[in-house]
């Protein structure tokens, strides 16, 4: 109750009050005695009140601190540093192996040319030319009566002598590279040499030495031979002479030059380090090695005409086969739409002395009109899987044969162009359709016969996407040419090539991802890291661990896919929803999140603290002096 | 007689104008107002739940319905057609409504009369003259009860969430039903009407504190120390007037502190029962279709945790969509605290006078609720009306009227203008509901300091007339 009297009586509603005695109220005020003493111990209701909401907020306390508690699951920051530097140091790479065989005509071996000494010397003589460290090399003697290997074992014996004894100098006179790629496939097949990176060049001898011996004018005449590069992993050398002196050196760098061009490297023909590794970054996968082909049937106009096309079966016979053969490289997966009305964004001009519609090459780059070529599917414009769009577009009647110009001003043969990470595009111009009549909207099939050449050009574009020569090998100027892999479309050495660069490229990148997400987290201690993350990186590492321990032992497909894995999970843990939410939550937003309520909250509170309690102790000493005054 | 005219003719108008809103088929406008129904209390979903169970399945299936099984029994078979366009099924489906509302009021009324006896008899016994009569002239005022019984069925707001469709009308019966039966010191009913209102809506379980005030000390009264000192006065003033009823009176209000402990332990038992009760009669009319922590699940989990981020008239809506999911839950105790932290000082400070401390508890749940409606505002002004006497010198009571009137006419035209212009944004909207917000809390900060202004002022006179009767 006394408390009440406390408070500074400015009473608007006490009007009686007031009106019966002001001067009562005043009388009261005198009679109490001075100001500094009071006869009775302060009440307690106000102290009680504010103490009882301190104590709310007190309870509150535990649950604030368990419910925004920031969890950090452990990431092994340490090994991903470690594992970036060893990254930094010595790059990964799988290893290849090349697997020299001389198999000559018995009576080279008989005449003693081709001996155990000549084939320490081509190896030697290969590794100076090769100079790659990771070239495993052996070279194998493969004679009638004898088999001698030198060089190094790689992973148990895979070759299984015989060759000369099982009628290859029957295949080799028949001058049929697909017969005799054939036979030393099927030669190689049953004893597992076939595996990843592990190529052969086969070297058959050649009847008679007559003709090298004669033609000894310049350095190299002696191994004049054919070199063909066949579609699985080997190679072989025809008309070579081996009854020369001295012939070791030339046929090592010969097959040193067909190994590194070719098995190593694709038959791209610069070897420079950092064009290679432009080409690793531009390969078209997503980040758990998958990609999906959409092909487009793009009709400019369909007042003209309607197509439909047999895309089914062009996929069932054309595409599969190369599917199946990537599929180590990477998930390739096909879509197929047809759209209307879809103007390309350039305009064409007549050339009257071609007969043609041309779009000059300078023009390429806006040949795609993305307003209105509405490419991506839902399917794949969802998820993370990469889109490679093929577009066949088929133009109006009014420009139809169009045609592409090279920057040489001739017509281009393909009539198609790539976009590197984009796709490509051909236009299919009908035949015999500049003598159409516009506006007739007729139907027409395009079917798979049709379609065949186009399923060519997209071929090599698919191969020109991936980093691959558009065509096959042929280089006739130095006698080497390729067996065209003609029903997949890539040769299994160019898939080792492509699977090679992969594996690279996902161990690189999931070393960065990796960095950049240790050092994302350690840059904001207020995120939450959830126990999903943590393994994520753990599994990432291993993986990566488990690529390069895989590499050593020559297992290809293992490594690559260990690789990939590093890669995909790296990336998961670096995308994960719970993460992206938290990066634009600096830590001045908790500021802005605590103050607005609970800064005028909580400064009321304290204040009101403060005062009451002083306020108390004031009035509690008043008591005391008035007390000792009375016990006086 | 003119009182007589006032009350019984403004109450029959009340009803009145409920059952021609009905026949005239507004039930239909304001079926989907998020100013009349919440999600907890709409009889939309009501339907789709009472449709869900008699087709088999748990009425909780899929998330429309969020209120108590007990509803959909009662209620269930009740509502009919309620789009229909013959005025008997709308009489119908509505009736159950408008006799709640009833209810409601004349108990309002009977809780109000029995405080204004109580409040003569106080100030009789303390020998001061009422300020609220004082004024005018006796005759010529409305008791407390009489304004009450009005306000509750004139109210706008009221009428709204009776005729639209809500079932706040049964939910606020149920509340005022448990203050009446403490108010009576009828200890079961007390305990049966505060289980129901806990079991619709969660939020009165607050109201356990003034209902056990209630029944301990009985309705409101001046502090107690009013009546030590009126007392230590008394022998020597030596008035022979009305001694001795003061002296019963004065029993009356110190009851011996062991019969309170009774009181409550009996009020507590009661509460228990009706909550078993209750629990029971939900299993069964759940029909084995859901279990009881479903329901738990739906309905009052469903109100803490704020599943549905639909705009209403709070302020949970806005902010949980805009805040990181993170501090979510800390965020959520947060609102829900504001209730549970006022109630402690409120009642250190304001115990004496249960029926006031439970409108002002009913206000801050109705400010910082998760899904209010405007019928939690016509329970708190019925309870409000019933402290009349002591709220007459109520400040700033022009612009909270105002107020009231625009968020009235300006929270509907702020909704259509983002949701169905589209010229507007959320914001337009959660400024409404900010000036609503600000209003209650204007409402609750004014309305207790005017009543401590009131004892402050006793106290005075208290004071002053023992010092004339000593001098």
């Amino acid at each position: 109750m006394e408390e009440l009297t406390e408070v500074p009586e400015v009473d608007r509603s006490s009007e009686d009050a007031r009106g019966h005695g002001n001067g009562n109220i005043r009388k009261e005020e005198e009679g109490k005695g001075d100001e500094s003493s009071r006869r009775e111990p302060p009440g307690r209701k106000r102290l009680f009140i504010t103490f009882s909401v301190v104590l709310c907020f007190l309870l509150g306390v535990p649950f604030w601190w368990k419910s925004t508690e920031v969890y950090r699951a452990p990431l092994p920051f340490s090994a991903i540093e470690e594992h970036a530097r060893y990254l930094n140091s010595s790059a990964f790479a799988l290893p290849c192996h090349l697997h020299i065989i001389f198999a000559s005509a018995p009576s080279h071996t008989r005449g003693g040319f081709v001996t155990g000494s000549s084939l320490e010397k081509v190896a030697e003589s290969f590794r100076q030319h090769a100079g790659d460290v990771d070239f495993g090399v052996r070279v194998t003697l493969d004679a009638e009566d004898s088999c001698v290997s030198v060089g190094r074992e790689d992973g148990g014996e895979y070759w299984r002598c015989g060759l000369a004894k099982s009628g290859l100098h029957d295949v080799v006179d028949l001058h049929d590279d697909d017969r005799l790629d054939e036979f030393l496939w099927s030669f190689s097949k049953d004893q597992n040499s076939s595996t990843g990176g592990r190529y052969t060049v086969v070297v058959i001898g050649r009847e008679g030495s007559d003709v090298g011996s004669q033609s000894g004018m310049h350095q190299n005449a002696h191994v004049n031979g054919r070199t063909v590069v066949g579609k699985h992993r080997h190679a072989w050398m025809t008309g070579v002479d081996l009854s020369h002196p001295g012939f070791e050196d030339g046929i090592a760098s010969r097959i040193a030059d067909v190994a590194m061009t070719y098995f190593k490297n694709g038959g791209r023909a610069s070897k420079t380090g950092r064009d290679e590794e432009d080409q690793v970054a531009s390969m078209p996968l997503s980040a758990d090695g998958e990609a999906v082909l959409s092909f487009s049937l793009l009709n400019a106009n369909p007042e003209d005409w309607i197509f439909d096309w047999d895309i089914e079966e062009v996929e069932e016979r054309y595409l599969q086969p190369l599917i199946e053969v990537m599929e180590p490289v990477a998930r390739l997966s096909i879509e197929s739409q047809v759209l209307y009305y879809t103007p390309k964004a350039v305009s064409s001009h007549w050339d009257e002395a071609l007969k043609a519609h041309l779009v000059p090459f300078k023009q390429l780059p806006f040949f795609v009109n993305s307003n209105e070529w509405h490419l991506d599917t839902s399917s794949a414009a969802t998820g993370r899987s990469k889109l490679l769009n093929f577009a066949i577009y088929v133009p109006a009647a009014n420009e139809c044969p169009l045609h592409m110009q090279l920057s040489s001003g001739r017509i281009s043969p393909t009539n198609g162009f790539t976009s590197p990470g984009w796709g490509g595009v051909i236009v299919h111009n009908l035949p015999g359709c500049e003598n159409l009549l516009p506006n007739k909207s007729e139907n027409y099939r395009l079917t798979s016969k049709e379609l065949e050449p186009l399923v060519g050009v997209i071929v090599s574009q698919i191969r020109a996407l991936f980093g691959l020569p558009p065509t096959f090998v042929k280089n006739s100027k130095a006698g080497i040419y390729g067996v065209p892999a003609a029903v997949t479309g890539i040769a299994d050495w160019e898939v080792d090539v492509l699977l090679r660069r992969r594996a690279t490229m996902d161990i690189n990148a999931s070393a960065s991802t990796l960095l950049s997400l240790s050092r994302l987290v350690s840059s904001l201690p207020n995120m939450v890291i959830k126990d999903e993350i943590g393994e994520q990186v753990q599994s990432s590492l291993a993986q990566a661990k488990a690529a390069q321990s895989q590499s050593l032992v020559g297992a290809y497909h293992a490594a690559a896919e260990a690789a990939r894995k590093a890669r995909s999970q790296a990336e998961a843990a670096f995308f994960q929803p719970s993460i992206m939410s938290m990066l634009y939550f600096p830590a001045e937003h908790q500021l802005a999140i605590y103050t607005p309520f609970f800064v005028p909250v909580l400064l009321h509170v304290l204040v009101a603290l403060l005062k009451e309690g002083s306020r108390y102790k004031k009035e509690w000493q008043k008591y005391k002096r008035w007390h000792m005054r009375q016990a006086t | 007689m003119g009182e007589s005219w006032v009350v019984w003719g403004g109450g029959a108008l009340g009803v009145g104008i409920r059952l021609l809103l009905v026949a005239l088929g507004s039930a239909s406008l304001l079926d989907h107002r998020v100013e009349v129904v919440s999600p907890v209390t709409s009889l939309s979903r009501l339907a789709e739940g009472h449709w869900l169970k008699e087709y088999g399945m748990s009425p909780y299936a899929g998330s429309a319905y969020h209120g108590s099984p007990l509803l959909l029994s009662l209620i269930g078979p009740l509502i009919g057609d309620r789009q229909g366009i013959y005025v008997g099924d709308l009489l119908r489906s509505c009736s159950l409504f408008v006799v709640a509302d009833l209810v409601s009021a004349l108990l309002l009324r009977s809780i109000g009369k029995l405080l204004e006896r109580t409040q003569s008899q106080h100030l009789l016994q303390l020998g001061v003259t009422d300020p609220f009569r004082a004024k005018s002239d006796k005759k010529d005022v409305l008791g407390a009860g009489n304004i009450s019984f009005l306000v509750y069925l004139l109210n706008p707001f009221t009428v709204a969430v009776c005729v639209g469709g809500s079932t706040s009308s049964i939910e606020n019966m149920f509340i005022i039903l448990s203050l009446y039966g403490a108010a009576t010191e009828k200890v079961p009913l007390a305990g049966f009407g505060w289980a129901m209102a806990t079991h619709l809506s969660m939020y009165p379980v607050f109201l356990f504190i003034p209902i056990a005030y209630l029944l301990a000390n009985g309705p409101d009264s001046p502090p107690s120390k009013l009546f030590d000192l009126s007392e230590s006065a008394a022998p020597a003033a030596e008035n022979d007037s009305c001694n001795e009823k003061d002296e019963k009176q004065a029993q009356k209000v110190k009851k011996a502190s062991g019969s309170k402990r009774a009181v409550i332990l009996k009020l507590v038992f009661w509460a228990a029962i009706s909550w078993g009760c209750i629990l029971r009669l939900c299993k069964h009319a759940l029909l084995e279709r859901s279990s009881l922590v479903n329901m738990w699940q739906k309905t009052h989990k469903y109100m803490l945790t704020v599943d549905d981020l639909t705009p209403n008239l709070g302020l949970f809506w806005y902010f949980f969509t805009e805040v990181f999911d993170f501090f979510r839950i800390f965020f959520l105790m947060v609102f829900h605290a504001n209730i549970a932290f006022m109630v402690p000082p409120l009642t250190i400070r304001l115990h004496h006078r249960p029926i006031f401390l439970a409108f002002i508890l009913t206000t801050i749940c109705s400010m910082v609720k998760s899904y209010p409606t405007v019928g939690d505002a016509a329970l708190y002004m019925g309870l409000m009306a019933l402290c009349v006497q002591e709220l007459s010198d109520l400040q700033y009571f022009y612009l909270l009227l105002n107020g009231y009137i625009l968020i009235s006419v300006l929270g509907p035209v702020m909704y259509n203008l983002w949701i169905f212009r589209g010229t507007g944004n959320a914001n337009f909207y959660f400024a409404i509901n900010l000036v609503y917000a600000t209003l209650q809390t204007v409402l609750i900060v004014e309305s207790v300091s005017t009543v401590v202004r009131y004892d402050r002022n006793l106290l005075k006179q208290v004071k002053l007339r023992n010092r004339t009767k000593n001098s």
